[in-house]
Formats: C-alpha cells, structure tokens, sequence
C-alpha cells in the first residue's frame, strides 16, 4: 500500500524535474560561451539538488528524463549529447559525495569536467575523428568555473530550503551544514 | 560562509593542473605550417592542399559548409548549421589545429607534410 511518504516523494521529485527542465531552457537562451560545448550547467544545480533531498538513484531518474523533456527543443542529436554527459557526470558525482571530505562544489566541478569528457566521447563517436578531443583541455578549464559557479549556487539554495524548513538533506556535511 | 571544503580545492587543483598538462601534450607539435587539409565528413574524406586556394562546398547531415582556404589558412565562411561555431573559429593554418561543425558533423583538421598518401585536386 503505498504511503503519503511515497507521494510526497513523487511530488518533490516531479518537482525537481521540472525546475531542471525550467533551467535548461533558460540556459539555452543565454548566449553561448565561445568554446564549443561549454555550458553553464544550470540543470547541474536541479541535479544536485536531488541527490540532497532523494539520493543518488532517484536522482539519475530526474535527469535522465530532464535530458529527454529539454531534447523536445534541443532535437536528437542534441538528445544523445546530453545523455552521454548526464550519465558520465551522475557516475563521477555519485562516487565521489561516498568520500568524506567533499562537498557540492567538488561534485559539481567532477560533474562538469565528466560531462564534457562524455558529450566529446559521443562527438568522437559522431563524427568518426579523435580530432575533437582537442578541446577537451580549454573544456576542463571551463568546467572548472562553471562547476564551482553552480556547486556554490546549489549549496547556497540548499542551505536556504534547509533553513526554511522545506527540507532535510541527506546528508548535510554535502552541503557544510554542522 | 564556507562554499568549499579542502578536498574540493584539492580537485579543483588537480583538473587544472591536468588541463594545463594537456594543452603542453597537444602543444608539442608546436606551431609548425601545415601543408594539407583533412575534411571528414559522414564518414567520406577529402583532401585538400594548404597551398590551393579556393572555396569548396563541403556536404554534411542536413546541410552545406562553405570552406575557404586562401592566405590566412582555411577557414569556414559560411554553414547551415544553427549555432554557426564553426565559422567564429577560422581561419587555423598549423598542424594539428581543428575546426569541427557537431551539427553538420563536419570536422576538418590541419596536417603536416609526408602525412597523406592521396590529395584531391
């Protein structure tokens, strides 16, 4: 008999997917950076923000249907670009929040670097040429930016939600919360 | 407030320190003049010499690139594609130096001498 915690659980995540949808069509108007597949990641912030509040596996569920919604707009190719670095991103992310000591902005950071290796690998694929892989060092440099910028903006949400009473983390030294 | 703990600083380090290595990997070619142009594109290859000029069309999922290759090295002058990347980043004229259309599926590298075995005209 499913229970009103399920539900609630229902809701938040359903919630979560759509402020994550939200996000990535904002993100597509904004200007693009002048490297090739940079990004802000805004999503990231959605992102990480449910792995706080329902975990790693639920929130793997959010963005891999977020990376479907967003591909309404996006088209297919852009479908497979993002899949490929959602699920290398969520990996990364997921094993290293098990080590202690790190917080939202390392993951997000290892999430942005990973995303990149991973929309490169399908590019590599796409395209038959190892060529692209050039611009895997300027995308690393970038993500570091972008990754620390959107770990910061999650942990400073989090923080808020948490004060406001919305929700309880996971775990709260992901968030540096004593 | 604490944004960041010492791990995360470590990581963010580390991944500098590896883009930075790999830009010195890539860079050891070092600016040397290419002498030939690699256009792939759907799997088919065509060649081009650095020292031809000339603008080709070059076909690619669902459209058309216009490539030039004059002075200044080759470059793309204009793509049905909807982000036009590619025509920001020309024109590039060393070895090893790429310019890439992901929506056309395009990409056209800069090789050196002794490299090709075939060149079209």
């Amino acid at each position: 008999m499913p229970s009103r915690g399920d539900a609630r659980k229902l809701a938040r995540l359903a919630l979560l997917l759509t402020v994550g949808v939200v996000l990535g069509r904002l993100e597509a108007l904004l200007p693009p950076l002048p490297v090739p597949g940079a990004k802000l990641g805004l999503t990231n912030v959605a992102l990480l923000a449910a792995v706080a509040c329902e975990g790693f596996g639920a929130a793997l569920c959010v963005t891999l249907a977020r990376c479907l919604v967003n591909a309404l707009w996006g088209g297919p190719f852009s479908l497979l670009y993002s899949l490929a670095g959602a699920a290398l991103a969520w990996c990364g992310m997921a094993l290293i929040l098990r080590m202690r000591g790190i917080s939202l902005v390392g993951a997000s950071v290892l999430g942005a670097a990973l995303h990149h290796i991973g929309q490169l690998a399908m590019a590599a694929l796409l395209t038959g040429s190892g060529a692209v892989w050039a611009y895997l060092p300027v995308l690393t440099l970038v993500g570091v930016g972008t990754g620390s910028l959107m770990g910061a903006l999650s942990i400073i949400t989090l923080r808020t939600l948490v004060k406001s009473r919305l929700i309880t983390p996971g775990n709260p030294a992901w968030i540096m919360l004593p | 407030m604490r944004l960041a703990t010492r791990r995360d600083l470590l990581l963010i380090a580390g991944l500098i320190l590896c883009a930075i290595a790999g830009f010195v990997i890539a860079a050891k070619g070092i600016r040397q003049e290419g002498a030939l142009v690699r256009v792939l594109s759907g799997g088919e290859e065509r060649s081009f010499l650095l020292s031809s000029k000339g603008s080709h069309s070059i076909e690619g999922r669902g459209g058309v690139l216009m490539m030039e290759i004059d002075d200044s090295g080759v470059r793309v002058v204009s793509a049905d594609c909807p982000d036009h990347l590619c025509v920001g980043a020309g024109p590039v004229s060393y070895k090893g130096e790429v310019i890439v259309c992901l929506p056309l599926g395009i990409v056209i590298t800069v090789e050196g001498e002794g490299e090709y075995d075939a060149v079209a005209w």
